[in-house]
């Protein structure tokens, strides 16, 4: 495997990244918005006892949310790629298969890497620096969500035929894990209001995982006490699952 | 016959670039008027704001006495247009899509069901009624677009590139109608970059250039109007110097003769006429002629004379 | 023309929109679960956390995100436009012998019509999950959310049309979805924005928030009354300027300004 063919192939889909900078405006507005609309008024009226700071609260889950939306853009690339043909092209070129695919991947992780950095420069602007460790998981987390976001966005965009019902699988699966996830709440309302088994799930999504993580870097003192290593560790079985079905799904989608 | 459409000193900015740039120009009632120019030229645009699609800058057109600027709803009921990219949806299908044209264009429910499946059942698209748009090819958009003209037969009808992606024979068939479509008294406006097709149904041509005419007549005038356009060949037998040449060259008044193995080329303009005089004097000077051929210039190099011509002084 | 020839040409346009409703049978699916997800997920954990006085936080953000729903369905018919204007189809809707304000108030009630029905199963849970058991109050929910879709497909597609370009309609569209949704009454009772003074003004002078607290007045009522943005005859009385307004101001841009060409 050639690394600077996989560069190339990132080249190209970071340089379309920029082409959307409208839709990226829009993006980083809605982002922000979150930020600092919700949880602003929302810190007024969520019940101290439960969350002390909302607006401290769901500042790690939006740049957990940010990496997600980014990286998730690449499905969509492939699913015009594939509408328009254009896939023909990418598979007569002289990379082998898994070039292509690791190039595709890598592509949807840096668009998530460089969306989220200034979410996460936010982060370390608002509350305190955290420590190397810290410094460490969070760069893992992030490598981590984005490259498990990535793959699932390929997935979905190749997992069937039919284009429309790609767009609405990976609009339903982007809501599943926006909503179901610990982004917007604490894990205690979660299991209070939800069955143990729907708890479980949604606890360990990956953006639950990486939220997590964020959360316990930067405002420990906020949310019960979780064990980074562990929330890694499921977020790396997480990324090999999803790079494994990624991969395979794309590549069987295009050579059909 | 009166004028269809009327255009004076007609000015379309997009930014500072001028598409158009002060075009004057008339139409007359019922005739296939063909408008030639390369890519960019401001064919499109011109056709546009006929259509009432875009507005003028400056200047104004007028649509049988009716004001593009003034008075766009009444142009809009004389006027048709036939899209150079066939305008659809991905999803739309082509049986829907002529169903509704048809409507909005006049018919009732019923009347519009049978005259779409005439017209589909006359250009063979009938069998992709219920096809999606993105499913169909080329040809087939191009056939459903013209359609939509077909049914609606406006008192100015605009093809702007009608027979683009279409077969041979479907071309025939098509130039055809359009000509069916004159013969119901309709002043008929085809943009084109074919020149077979220009020549085959256009009873005048205009040739817009940087958003100017740079030409306009029938045909015959315009090819007549290219310096040296005919050239005459003969095959002859005999001695042929710089002589017979110069004689040649004084007594058709022309600069353009060669001689290559044995064939001598003369350029002149109306060879028909010449024809005569170039034999007696090659006879003149004990030249024997084997056999004569007379070439006419075509629209190609019409085109190439008003626009290409300009392409290369503009380098 | 004729006034019948243009209610005939009206009836086409606005059936335009209508007829594309099946072709995105996918996106409705998607939306209503995502509303779902809205409702039975967000709703319920987020009202479990929150505390706004008598005010019953669920019952409150159930019509609020079917707002929010109306809102976005009814903007996406501005993208509608432009993905016409990609199209070229505009040009040729432009180039019909239909008058321009036939075709402007055609697209609008035709967009009206068609978010409405987007958004019609949603109303439905709304309905369900709040208990209305009242036919007047079903009904007058039904025909404001048409009225309220109208308008907003109107203004939607108005500044389409005027923009002509999906990357500066994306930042509108963003802009105005993070500004008008999200600084209003939509999410938020006007109780608890009152803490940030900026958005507290914004959100009372926001005519999403007063389309949003008419419907809840419509929907909730007894417990509601007290806790709207202004009283009822204020919200009307606003609703009608707004409307009015814009339908002007929205003619007037359509007829004089309108011409085709996407992104020129």
């Amino acid at each position: 495997m050639r690394p600077w063919v996989i560069a190339v192939l990132s080249y190209r889909d970071l340089e379309r990244f920029w082409k959307y900078k409208w839709w990226l405006a829009a993006l980083v507005t809605m982002n922000l918005a979150d930020l600092f609309i919700f949880a602003l008024i929302f810190r007024g009226i969520v019940k101290r006892e439960l969350i002390p700071d909302y607006f401290l609260f769901l500042a790690p889950g939006i740049a957990s949310i940010a990496a997600f939306a980014a990286a998730f853009t690449i499905g969509r690339e492939v699913m015009m790629e594939l509408r328009r043909g254009f896939h023909h092209y990418l598979l007569s070129l002289p990379i082998s298969r898994l070039e292509l695919v690791f190039g595709r991947i890598a592509a949807g992780m840096v668009r998530g890497i460089i969306y989220q950095t200034p979410f996460l420069l936010l982060l370390l602007v608002l509350l305190e620096p955290p420590s190397p460790h810290g410094l460490l998981a969070m760069t893992l987390a992030t490598l981590m969500i984005v490259a498990s976001m990535s793959c699932l966005s390929i997935a979905a965009s190749t997992l069937v035929k039919s284009l429309e019902l790609q767009a609405t699988i990976r609009s339903l699966l982007y809501f599943l894990a926006f909503f179901l996830s610990n982004v917007f709440y604490p894990e205690s309302v979660i299991r209070e209001r939800f069955p143990e088994q729907l708890y479980v799930v949604i606890v360990n999504n990956p953006i639950s995982l990486a939220t997590s993580i964020y959360r316990e870097v930067f405002i420990p003192e906020m949310v019960p006490p979780t064990d980074i290593s562990a929330n890694l560790a499921k977020l790396a079985i997480w990324t090999l699952f999803l790079f494994l079905l990624g991969s395979h799904l794309y590549v069987r989608n295009l050579e059909r | 016959m009166g004028v269809a459409v009327k255009i004076r000193g007609l000015v379309k900015k997009f930014g500072n670039f001028a598409a158009v740039n002060g075009l004057n120009l008339d139409i007359e009632e019922g005739e296939i008027f063909g408008l030639l120019g390369p890519n960019g030229s401001g064919k499109s645009t011109t056709l546009l704001i006929i259509a009432t699609v875009y507005k003028p800058t400056e200047g104004d057109v007028e649509v049988h006495g009716h004001s593009v600027t003034k008075s766009p709803d009444e142009v809009r009921r004389l006027v048709g247009i036939a899209f150079q990219e066939p305008k659809a949806l991905w999803v739309d299908n082509p049986y829907e899509l002529l169903v509704w044209h048809a409507m909005v264009v006049g018919y009732s429910f019923l009347d519009a069901r049978r005259a779409v499946r005439e017209i589909m059942e006359e250009l063979e698209i009938w069998e992709h009624r219920g096809k999606l748009f993105s499913e169909l090819s080329g040809g087939t958009r191009k056939k459903v677009e013209i359609a939509k003209l077909f049914l609606q037969k406006p008192k100015v009808a605009i093809f702007d590139e009608p027979t683009a992606q279409l077969d041979v024979t479907t071309r025939h068939k098509v130039w055809d109608m359009i000509e069916a479509l004159k013969e119901e008294r309709r002043t008929i406006i085809v943009a084109t970059n074919d020149m077979a097709e220009a020549d085959r149904l256009s009873d005048r041509l205009g040739i817009i250039y940087k958003g100017n005419l740079k030409a306009l007549g029938t045909p015959a005038e315009l090819k007549d109007r290219i310096p040296a356009g005919d050239v005459m060949e003969f095959s002859i037998e005999g001695q042929a110097g710089e002589h017979l040449l110069a004689a040649l060259s004084r007594a058709l008044n022309t600069e353009r003769v060669n001689l290559t193995n044995g064939t001598l080329k003369v350029y002149v303009n109306r060879a028909e006429e010449k024809v005569a005089v170039a034999i007696e004097t090659l006879s003149k000077m004990g030249v024997k002629v084997r056999s004569v051929s007379i070439k006419e210039p075509t629209l190609d190099d019409v085109f190439f004379y008003f626009t290409g011509a300009q392409l290369r002084e503009g380098r | 023309m004729s006034l019948k020839d243009d209610l005939r040409a009206l009836a086409l346009v606005a059936f335009w929109d209508v007829r594309k409703l099946r072709r995105y049978t996918f996106f409705l699916a998607m939306r209503f679960s995502w509303f779902l997800l809205q409702v039975l997920v967000f709703g319920l954990l987020v009202a479990n956390m929150v505390s706004v006085g008598d005010l019953d936080y669920y019952k409150f953000y159930v019509v609020g995100a079917f707002m929010a729903v109306l809102f976005s369905m009814s903007m996406v018919k501005g993208h509608d436009i432009v993905e016409e204007f990609e199209d070229g189809l505009v040009d040729y809707q432009l180039s019909l012998p239909v008058k321009r304000k036939v075709l402007a108030i055609g697209r609008a009630i035709g967009g009206g019509i068609s978010a409405f029905l987007h958004s019609l199963p949603m109303l439905i849970v709304v309905v369900l999950v709040l208990g209305v058991s009242s036919l007047s109050a079903v009904l007058a929910l039904a025909l404001a959310s048409f009225v309220f879709a109208s308008s907003l497909s109107g203004i939607a597609m108005g500044v389409a049309l005027i923009l002509r370009s999906s990357d500066r309609l994306d930042i509108l569209m963003g802009v105005s979805d993070s500004l008008l949704v999200r600084i209003s009454t939509i999410f938020y009772p006007i109780a608890a924005i009152s803490g940030v003074a900026v958005y507290y003004y914004l959100a009372k002078v926001n005519p999403v928030s007063h389309m949003v607290d008419a419907l809840r007045l419509i929907a909730i009522p007894e417990e509601y009354q007290g806790s709207a943005v202004s009283s009822p005859e204020v919200i009307l009385m606003f609703l009608a300027g707004f409307a009015f307004t814009a339908i002007l101001s929205s003619l007037f841009l359509l007829d004089r300004k309108i011409e085709g060409g996407y992104g020129r």
